[in-house]
């Protein structure tokens, strides 16, 4: 199939050179269009067939953070993939438009090269809107069982060095993991919230990120699947303590990964799921 | 490529010389659009360090500052003009770390600079 791509950046320089880049990628392209802010972009999705939208952040009249929002919230657009093109390199921004629905982001200035890697990648990993989802679900759990406030990250965010990993395995119609990461501190607040414990110690925080993970996994299943479909498998989730940031590093570097801000402290989920059908294939 | 020192634009220190900007060769053929652009953008932002010297800080005038920086940062950075681009980088620091009466002295020179680099840039298209 032949893509039809969307190029938003407002120097008409930029989005030839993007388009030359492209060009050279030799993918199936299709046609080009271009828009010089989000606005403009909205109203070329109004009227064309678009496959793909690249769009730079930073524009005036609408930027790219607006312009995604509004695709997301109406019918026609929520689909399209949009990959984001940025001077800036991984920072919390990017972070949570990966969260919200952005594809993927490619790093000003890329090569031909990596921006068909990208697209190999946006072509075989179709959109499931699940992360979205499981962002909904540990929000859900976090305010109804915690008693605490879930708001987007910020740069004043505090990320922990000494962080706990739980992990929740889940077999059925689809198979996959949901792993949370926060620090001890977090834990120790969820700790208490839940458990409405006098004496906070190490496992009681422990116990509270895998009780928390538990519930969230119970909430987003029945979002992503049939309600009749099959009884999930659950694992008993498994602990692990990690102490240093690298880990959280590693947690924050992907699409299917997002983070919240409880208070000051962050608190990352991570979801891997593929169809068991396929894994029976492989098998 | 090792990326040249720009550090000097924070603190009024010296600066790498601006006729000796590596353009690779796959950008060569939009020479002219580059410098055509940038140019105009230079003027823009000594327009608007002009003003701010004579008082003009609001906040209209300070967020054209910030998106012409980041502009030709970006339009740099994309024609793979690393040098220029790491140049505003250091130049969009020095912004938001000077105070109001070092403002204008440091976009002057940094388009005193850009512009050099172009003027050469231009002679090789």
């Amino acid at each position: 199939m032949a893509w039809n791509i969307l190029i938003v950046d407002d120097s008409s320089l930029t989005r030839k050179r993007i388009r030359r880049i492209i060009e050279m990628a030799d993918l199936d392209i299709g046609e080009f269009l271009d828009a010089e802010n989000g606005e403009e972009a909205l109203k070329i999705l109004e009227d064309s067939p678009v496959d793909l939208v690249l769009s730079d952040l930073n524009m005036p009249k609408m930027g790219g953070a607006e312009m995604v929002q509004r695709m997301k919230s109406r019918e026609a657009t929520k689909s399209i993939p949009v990959v984001v093109i940025s001077t800036e390199s991984k920072t919390s921004r990017l972070t949570k438009l990966l969260a919200e629905g952005v594809r993927d982001y490619l790093h000003k200035p890329f090569t031909p090269e990596e921006f068909k890697e990208t697209m190999q990648t946006l072509w075989a990993k179709p959109e499931t809107n699940t992360s979205n989802l499981l962002a909904q679900a540990l929000v859900q759990s976090l305010e109804t069982m915690a008693l605490v406030t879930a708001v987007p990250v910020d740069d004043d965010m505090v990320v922990p060095e000494e962080t706990v990993l739980a992990q929740i395995d889940f077999s059925g119609a689809k198979k996959g993991a949901i792993q949370m990461l926060a620090g001890m501190d977090l834990c120790g607040i969820l700790a208490e919230n839940i458990a409405a414990l006098d004496t906070i110690n190490d496992q009681a925080a422990l116990d509270a990120l895998k009780e928390l993970s538990n519930v969230t996994c119970g909430l987003f299943l029945p979002l992503v699947v049939s309600s009749t479909a099959d009884v999930f498998d659950i694992t008993v989730p498994k602990v692990a303590t990690c102490d240093n940031a690298p880990q959280w590093t590693e947690f924050v570097a992907d699409g299917n990964t997002f983070v919240l801000n409880i208070e000051g402290h962050a608190i990352a989920a991570r979801l891997t799921v593929e169809d068991a059908a396929m894994t029976t294939e492989t098998n | 490529m090792k990326i040249k020192d720009f550090s000097g634009i924070r603190n009024n220190g010296s600066l790498p010389d601006p006729q000796d900007v590596h353009i690779p060769g796959d950008s060569e053929d939009m020479l002219d659009d580059y410098v055509e652009s940038a140019n105009s953008m230079l003027d823009e932002i000594e327009q608007a360090a002009l003003a701010y010297e004579a008082g003009n800080n609001s906040k209209e005038n300070v967020a054209a500052i910030r998106r012409l920086l980041h502009k030709i940062k970006g339009e740099s950075s994309m024609m793979g003009a690393a040098e220029i681009s790491e140049f505003c980088h250091q130049a969009e620091f020095a912004f938001e770390e000077l105070d109001d009466n070092q403002r204008p002295d440091m976009l002057l020179r940094f388009k005193d600079w850009v512009d050099t680099a172009m003027s050469d840039l231009a002679g090789r298209a």
